[in-house]
């Protein structure tokens, strides 16, 4: 039987790679996106968990919202990404340098 | 079907303003990209309008307490359209230079705007999430205004992304906060008792996504870039309007969502004011743009502002919430003179000798450096005294010692803003003299202005940050 706190744990472990893979990624803009995505996903996959447990639909209504959000965050991310290529020719983090200090 | 205007009076603001964008959006259609003038004063006219909207509205909970209207949302809402107003104002002399002088300024500048009126008024964990996300998405894009620009794009990804894990964080401890207490109302996260690993997590997620959006140390690597990177005309409003949303931040999620936890994340806030005002003061002393320079020494105000809210109570919040109001003010201002020197990106250097060059504006930046050092009689003495007298009521007295050490530290880099200004000659290529327009020049003096006033006669200000924690 899979109980709550294996869906949890299930939630903590995408959190965890979204997370490292924001922080240990040195390449590619695009990678950083995805791991955004699904940091959300992750926590969408915690309000569902909840919501079915508590028998609440308040949780679930709110997965909606999240889910919403972060279409409208995709297309500005990716919109941002764009402005960003054709400025610098390349997506590599690395190169992010003009701005220090 | 008859609808019942009384029944939605506590949404007037919300609703003003969300009327507004659209018909802002039909102006900008309509009269084009050549009269820029028309489209500023439809939306200066408007907001003008959404700010008498702020008295008009009823006292109230909409939604089944989703929505509050109360004294603090009333006081960060006026505040908001103020500010957005001061804003507008200095802009565009700016926009125009860097070719970024759309309607689209204007439109996500209300966007954000709107974003800062749900979150002052957020009553649940959604509310406070979708208006946190207005805010930022509005933001993100007005970073990335001017698309010619290699360094505004840049500045926008880096904001983005970590401004994205900021929201993740959140969420996640959002989340946690929800499964636990089996609510999303914040008065009833409130009473989720602080025992237990998953209140702690909870807790501790909550405060990195408060402090990514206050840009408080170790969270505040965005800053820097978010002001630097974008033209000076989206960075006056980058650097005023969201500071209000982040109080209301603290207050609705911190302070009364997870209150019965809050020995706990006390310890970590005082870490977070304190590691904020040492690096923001250090640093700051390091640079040489001037917008560099005001993003660091924004972070060390942050770290003095979550002073008042470690100290807590009602006497804490009501000093930080009055630190808020000040500093923006004065933030404001400062933006507004490094507008009025016509130069993009300006190093520090450009202000050099502005006294010759127009000793009108010189005098008013040497109010707001006053102000900002904190001199008395100008405000910014008030707005630190609070903070300091409530820190030593309340035991912290160590505290108090600290703040009051690198605040006269940070009088170093703002001195030599002083001397830069009076003490030297202009560079050979800055000869000419100043001419900031009409309506630049009346606001910044309005502006300056309001700093004595607000220092000499601080009463009613304080009086409306008491009573928005007030009882009842």
């Amino acid at each position: 039987m899979i109980g709550l706190a294996h869906l949890l744990t299930l939630s903590t472990i995408l959190f965890a790679i979204a997370v490292c893979g924001i922080f240990i990624n040195r390449r590619s803009v695009i990678l950083l996106l995805m791991c955004v995505e699904l940091l959300l996903l992750a926590v969408n996959f915690n309000f569902i968990a909840f919501a079915y447990y508590l028998g609440d639909l308040a949780g679930q209504v709110f997965v909606f919202f999240i889910l919403t959000v972060a279409a409208a965050e995709a297309a500005i991310g990716l919109a941002i990404l764009v402005v960003l290529f054709r400025n610098r020719l390349s997506v590599n983090v690395e190169e992010f340098s003009l701005l220090k200090g | 079907m008859v609808i019942d205007l009384a029944y939605w009076a506590p949404l007037y603001p919300e609703l003003a303003l969300a009327l507004l964008i659209p018909v802002l959006l039909l102006v900008d259609l309509a009269v084009g990209r050549k009269r820029p003038l028309v489209i500023q004063a439809v939306c200066l006219a408007g907001l003008v309008l959404v700010g008498w909207t702020c008295f008009a509205a009823a006292d109230g909970a909409m939604f089944g307490g989703a929505f509050l209207m109360d004294r603090l949302a009333r006081l960060l809402k006026f505040a908001g359209v103020l500010l957005s107003i001061v804003a507008f104002v200095y802009a565009p002399r700016d926009l125009r230079e860097a070719g970024a002088l759309r309607g689209e300024y204007y439109l996500l500048g209300l966007f954000a705007l709107l974003g800062v009126f749900v979150t002052a008024s957020a009553g649940s964990l959604l509310t406070l999430y979708l208006g946190l996300e207005l805010l930022a998405l509005a933001l993100y894009t007005l970073v990335a205004l001017q698309r010619d620009s290699a360094r505004a794009a840049e500045a926008a990804m880096k904001y983005f992304v970590l401004g994205a894990i900021g929201s993740g964080a959140m969420l996640y401890g959002m989340s946690l906060l929800y499964g636990l207490s089996g609510s999303l109302l914040l008065s009833e996260t409130a009473t989720l008792a602080p025992e237990g690993g998953g209140a702690y997590v909870a807790a501790a997620l909550v405060l990195t996504g408060v402090a990514f959006k206050l840009g408080a140390v170790p969270f505040h690597q965005w800053v820097a870039d978010a002001y630097d990177g974008p033209p000076l005309g989206v960075a006056v409003l980058l650097a005023t309007v969201p500071k209000l949303a982040s109080f209301a931040l603290i207050v609705r999620l911190l302070v009364d969502g997870i209150s019965a936890s809050q020995e706990q994340w006390n310890l970590l806030l005082i870490v977070m004011a304190v590691a904020s005002l040492s690096l923001g003061t250090i640093v700051a002393m390091a640079q040489t743009q001037a917008a560099r320079l005001l993003a660091w020494a924004a972070i060390a105000h942050v770290g003095f502002l979550l002073l008042g809210v470690v100290a807590g109570g009602g006497e804490g919040l009501s000093a930080a919430l009055f630190y808020t109001l000040v500093y923006v003010l004065m933030a404001a201002g400062a933006f507004g003179v490094v507008i009025a020197l016509e130069k993009q990106a300006a190093p520090l250097d450009s202000l050099r000798g502005l006294y010759r060059r127009h000793p009108g504006m010189a005098f008013i930046m040497l109010l707001i450096m006053l102000s900002m050092i904190g001199i008395p009689p100008l405000a910014g003495f008030l707005a630190k005294w609070q903070v300091l007298m409530v820190l030593v009521d309340q035991g912290f007295t160590a505290l108090a010692v600290v703040a009051v050490i690198f605040a006269v530290v940070g009088a170093y880099y703002y001195l030599r803003i002083i001397r830069l200004m009076f003490m030297e000659a202009p560079r050979e290529q800055e000869q000419e003299r100043l001419k900031p327009g009409w309506g630049a020049s009346a606001m910044l003096g309005a502006n300056g202005l309001a700093l004595v006033v607000i220092g000499v006669w601080p009463n009613p200000l304080l009086e409306l940050c008491r009573a928005a924690f007030g009882p009842g």
